[in-house]
């Protein structure tokens, strides 16, 4: 799911108790710092590590991007997208109000 | 999406991020595209969307994204608005416009299962041999091919793709094809794997098609030893789909859902749903409760989270486990474009 999309749910939901939690996987700071300020992106925004600490790529196999993966509160994944088709946030967010 | 949606998108997405990250526009085609691109990201409906890549595909066709782009007008027309006519008549025309063989290959073989469908069956031929003119065929290209030609039900062509793939898909083969690759023994050990575990569930599909079943079903179980899958568990190649449709033709409903399970609730949905109904149906004799079985699969196969420590923008680290705290949390993995 694109970021702004992200804010949008993160907007909506985070009274109701979603945590929005976004990685950066290529170590792209400046560009990435860039694009949240322009955007106005105020959920969690992380950096992926690097070699060792590489999470997103040595832990959780992503190769194509935006991967979003939703998780419950007993912190299983019940639903994983890839990609960003107008309309894909649409079944997400209805995922969301499933688990929320 | 008419391929693996996973792959389709990866590869769609890898073009789109190479193409416009790394330089500043130096030409008016390259600004055209900046301009477009922001507006595609920035559109509200895929109405808005689509009609911005008609109207830069009508300038541009021949820049590199093109085509990537263009199967969004295809995706629109035939299964958003149920037109598939009307999506033929858009994009068969934009191939001849369209100048780099690769991505041409790939909106073509997108365009054929719409073309069968209405009855106006699209020739991949043309367009591999262009490919080929400038070199072998990639193994993407090759599943570009794989994929299409099992959605119209071309097995000989599915199958003479994946044999191909296969005959290259030892470490010597690789080797020899990738003259300019420098990796490690056991680098080129693992991509010759990937072709293999890429080919087989469409030669398996194919052969199962062409009345060769249990050639077949020995190639899927030889494709599911050297399956890699990703994050929950769902392989990138349609191996379980077709496996549970075969599964299903067989008669064994019950291992024919318990197969499809995984893509019907993490993987390509649109593509495994209709096999994972199919075999609810023929297991509980109607579709009744299907969306609870989707649901019980989903609890089911269900993994847990791995937790992680990374640090924001101000330098604080943070763990996962603490950030989703009795939370439901939405788990993003991206760059910037």
């Amino acid at each position: 799911m694109e970021l702004p999309r992200l804010q949008t749910l993160h907007e909506a939901y985070r009274e109701q108790g979603l945590k929005v939690v976004a990685v950066e996987a290529f170590h792209e700071t400046e560009r990435a710092t860039a694009f949240i300020e322009a955007k106005g992106l105020s959920f969690t925004l992380l950096e992926n590590g690097a070699d060792d600490a590489d999470v997103v790529r040595s832990l959780f196999k992503i190769s194509g991007y935006p991967t979003s993966l939703l998780v419950d509160r007993e912190g299983r994944v019940m639903y994983a997208h890839l990609g960003f088709d107008l309309g894909d946030e649409v079944a997400l967010e209805e995922e969301i109000k499933n688990l929320l | 999406m008419s391929r693996p949606i996973w792959q389709c998108l990866m590869l769609g997405l890898v073009a789109v991020a190479c193409g416009c990250g790394q330089q500043p526009p130096e030409n008016p085609a390259e600004a055209a595209y900046a301009t477009f691109r922001d507006a595609y990201l920035d559109a509200g409906s895929r109405a808005e969307q689509v009609a911005l890549v008609e109207s830069f595909v009508a300038e541009h066709a021949g820049h590199r994204n093109a085509a990537y782009y263009a199967t969004d007008i295809i995706t629109y027309y035939a299964r958003d608005l149920g037109q598939p006519a009307r999506a033929y008549d858009v994009v068969e025309p934009m191939l001849s416009r369209m100048t780099d063989p690769g991505p041409r290959l790939y909106l073509a073989a997108e365009l054929a299962p719409v073309a069968a469908e209405i009855g106006r069956p699209l020739d991949l031929g043309p367009f591999i041999e262009a490919v080929e003119a400038e070199g072998p065929l990639s193994l993407d290209n090759r599943e570009t091919v794989m994929s299409a030609a099992c959605k119209v039900g071309d097995w000989p062509l599915a199958a003479e793709h994946a044999e191909a793939v296969l005959a290259r898909a030892t470490p010597e083969a690789w080797r020899a094809d990738h003259p300019d690759r420098e990796f490690s023994d056991e680098e080129v050990a693992k991509r010759a794997q990937q072709w293999r575990v890429t080919a087989l569930p469409y030669l398996g599909w194919a052969h199962y098609n062409q009345g060769r079943t249990d050639e077949a079903l020995e190639l899927f179980e030889q494709a599911d030893a050297e399956r890699v899958d990703d994050y929950v568990g769902v392989s990138p190649q349609p191996l379980d789909r077709f496996w549970a449709s075969a599964l299903l033709r067989e008669g064994d409903a019950a291992a024919a859902l318990e197969r499809v399970s995984r893509d019907a609730v993490f993987g390509d949905r649109d593509q495994a749903l209709p096999v994972f109904r199919q075999a609810w149906a023929a297991v509980n004799g109607s579709e009744d409760g299907l969306n609870e079985q989707l649901w019980q699969a989903r609890q089911r196969l269900a993994r847990p989270i791995d937790d992680f420590t990374l640090p924001d923008y101000d330098g604080r680290q943070h763990s996962l486990s603490d950030l989703r705290r009795g939370k439901v949390l939405l788990l993003a993995f991206w760059f910037p474009t």
